[in-house]
């Protein structure tokens, strides 16, 4: 038993029951075993302090290398923000997944630091969702997370869904052919019933122009005060379908302030994308 | 003739617009039945004839301007010093000597304003000996408190530590309060954290033999003057005020650079730790400041930047305030040791302070491992455990993917806790 051990069974039981292991040095019995106990108790915890060597570990195996280049610290910013929650409450959905699938589509990887994160956040998500941009967020994070999550995967329990995770293929995004935009931009101005419009629009694919995209959302706010519904509609397709490599839609600036806060909301959804994208484009 | 002020100036004194009214009334030569005003002391009197049998004696100091009237109004100034004043204003008041009843007031002015001037040597000193005396009172009281802890400890550990109720908090606080009613406010905090030791997992009751242990030390310490001095004041709570440090410290000025934050939060009030080192010398820093809880800190020190600092020291030689800070920039990631440097630099520092419970690490080229428990592995193949709190930090594991990386945060003997992380690109990362 080591001198700490004897201190420490003294000290459990008792000074008055039990014998008092002598500090070192000292001559005899001591006058106050309590006393003699705790000089000799702090004497060790001292030594053992300052003595302590370095124990040894095993090293772990590395994980495989990632050939992708790393997302610009700012794009390492935005994921921190939403991951901490920005942008999440205007409506439009979580934009993790959409993150994550530009990333995937420009052949990135997301800083190491948040992959924890990410990880953790697929896992609440059940494959079984019925919401299919959520049951998509496990893959997003496999494919985004590369050889390192799988390594990370290994070492936690709580991330062996992993293992089971199909990861996203990035698909190319398709672009609306310039003579289609141009016939609906006519159609827009040609349609006074912001209805038409809405289904109009649904009914092409993404991505517009900015041109477009610009269009259909001022056409949306002049008719927002007649049929709010709709026009939400509109923004929100616009939203979802804007080309980001022609810029963001010149008319944002045009939107007066006393639009209603569901169309600021989704604006700033909308700012928010093309910010994240750019940034994810600078890299 | 003392220089007469204007209207506006004595009446500027009245109390309120009813005692203007009545200076008013009152500033003509026929209310007042004597009146006069001198240079040497500079002052004015009259006697007026009020509603009372005898007149009215008013007498103004003009170098306060102090009034003084016989009458039982409670306004200061009354309306007849006011009116007094204003017909003195005027011209209405001639030249004259004092009479008895005024020069007995005036120069009972003069002498106390004498006395005061004379005294002040004397006040100084008085003040002096009372706060010598307030001191003395201290160390009697921390004397007594330690005493008084050094008796509770002994009987905690001859009743045996098996036996500590670990349930209530009653079993520390009442000994805590003891500790600040003795003005050992530093005593009573290290106690108070102890009511969580038997919460923190196996081997709580070697942790708590080891903190009665070095509170014993420190009473043992105090008592016999021994150890160091300072480190030991320090901890049992005699705090040094930040004018002392500011003015008497020791002055350190380098380049330094900022490599590690922790906060801590505490029920009434917010911690930040910053840990800084210089780049010539090699010495550690310790900044704190302080928030209240949901306020944010101010205060510039960011991990991973470095800048030219004057810090002044506390007597401890650890903590430090910044007096003047210039030229912030991004920095390099730090030159790391081993974990061996790390220990032998953490041992000289306990035999400099044994009851440091926290030390900065800035280790080169470490690699997390969770095998066989969660530590870092240093080049040589020494390795170090992290604190219990740190076990699970993923991000740090991330970053490293089982590659070595420099990594700053703070030692204690229950493990590392990693505050700072450099990965491959030099980019910091605060864990």
């Amino acid at each position: 038993m080591s001198s700490w051990q004897a201190v420490l069974s003294a000290a459990l039981i008792g000074s008055e029951r039990t014998v008092v292991p002598p500090p070192p040095g000292a001559p005899g019995p001591p006058a106050d075993p309590a006393a003699a106990l705790l000089d000799h108790a702090a004497l060790l915890t001292v030594a053992r302090r300052a003595g302590r060597l370095a124990g040894s570990a095993e090293p772990p195996e590395p994980a495989a290398a990632d050939p992708r280049p790393a997302v610009s610290p700012a794009a390492g910013r935005r994921l921190g923000r939403i991951l901490g929650g920005e942008a999440a409450s205007s409506g439009a959905g979580d934009l993790l997944h959409e993150w994550l699938t530009a990333v995937v589509e420009r052949g990135l990887r997301p800083p190491p630091q948040y992959l924890p994160a990410l990880l953790d956040r697929a896992r609440r998500v059940a494959a079984s969702n019925p919401d299919p941009d959520e049951a998509r967020l496990r893959g997003l994070v496999a494919a985004a997370g590369g050889p390192r999550a799988a390594w990370l995967a290994s070492l936690n329990p709580a991330w062996s869904w992993l293992r089971g995770a199909q990861p996203a293929t990035p698909a190319q995004p398709a672009r609306l052919p310039v003579g289609q935009a141009a016939t609906a931009l006519e159609m827009i101005d040609a349609q006074p019933d912001i209805t038409a419009v809405a289904q109009l629009l649904a009914e092409m694919p993404g991505p517009w122009p900015a041109a477009l995209t610009a269009r259909a959302l001022r056409a949306a706010t002049s008719a927002l005060a007649r049929t709010p519904l709709n026009a939400s509609r509109v923004i929100r397709l616009a939203g979802l379908r804007a080309d980001p490599a022609l810029g963001a839609p010149d008319g944002m600036a045009d939107f007066s302030p006393q639009a209603p806060q569901v169309l600021h909301n989704m604006l700033s959804v909308l700012r928010f994308r093309y910010d994240m994208l750019r940034e994810l484009d600078a890299a | 003739m003392a220089e007469r002020w204007d209207q506006g100036q004595v009446l500027s004194l009245a109390p309120d617009a009813s005692a203007q009214r009545g200076a008013r009334s009152l500033a003509t030569a026929r209310s007042w039945l004597s009146s006069g005003s001198a240079e040497q002391p500079a002052a004015v009197w009259g006697e007026c004839q009020g509603s009372a049998a005898t007149p009215y004696r008013a007498v103004v100091d003009l170098s306060g301007p102090v009034c003084k009237c016989s009458c039982p109004s409670r306004k200061f100034p009354c309306k007849h010093a006011l009116g007094l004043l204003l017909l003195w204003s005027a011209g209405g008041v001639d030249d004259g000597e004092p009479p008895d009843w005024a020069r007995t007031w005036l120069s009972g002015r003069a002498a106390k304003a004498a006395r005061a001037k004379t005294d002040e040597p004397a006040r100084a000193e008085a003040a002096q000996q009372a706060a010598q005396r307030r001191a003395e009172q201290r160390e009697q009281r921390v004397a007594g408190g330690l005493d008084e802890l050094d008796r509770w400890l002994l009987d905690q550990v001859r009743a045996g530590l098996a036996r500590t109720p670990r349930a209530s908090y009653q079993h520390w606080d009442a000994i805590a309060a003891r500790m600040v009613d003795a003005q050992a406010a530093g005593l009573a905090e290290r106690l108070r954290s102890l009511a969580s030791v038997p919460h923190s997992g196996p081997g709580w009751e070697s942790r708590l033999l080891e903190e009665y242990a070095l509170l014993h030390l420190l009473a043992v310490a105090f008592r016999g003057g021994r150890g160091p001095r300072e480190v030991v004041r320090s901890r049992i709570g005699f705090t040094v005020r930040q004018e002392t440090v500011l003015g008497s410290g020791d002055r350190v000025k380098d380049r330094w650079h900022m490599l590690a934050r922790r906060d801590l939060e505490q029920e009434r009030i917010r911690t930040r730790r910053v840990w800084l080192r210089a780049q010539r010398d090699g010495r550690f820093a310790l900044v704190l400041s302080f928030a209240a809880p949901g306020e944010p800190f101010d205060g510039a020190l960011i991990p991973g930047t470095e800048a030219d600092l004057e810090l002044a020291f506390y007597p401890d030689g650890l903590r430090a305030l910044v007096v003047t800070s210039a030229n912030r920039a991004h920095a390099a990631p730090p030159p790391g040791c081993t974990v061996a440097g790390l220990l032998n630099s953490w041992a000289r520092a306990l035999s400099r302070d044994p009851w440091l419970d926290s030390w900065p690490a800035v280790l080169a080229a470490v690699t997390p491992s969770r095998v066989p428990r969660p530590s870092l592995r240093d080049a040589a193949g020494d390795a170090l455990p992290l604190h219990p709190a740190a076990a699970e930090c993923w991000p740090l594991f991330a970053l490293s993917a089982g590659n070595p990386l420099t990594l700053a945060g703070e030692w204690t003997p229950r493990g590392l806790l990693p505050l700072t992380a450099w990965d491959d690109a030099g980019q910091v990362v605060a864990l």
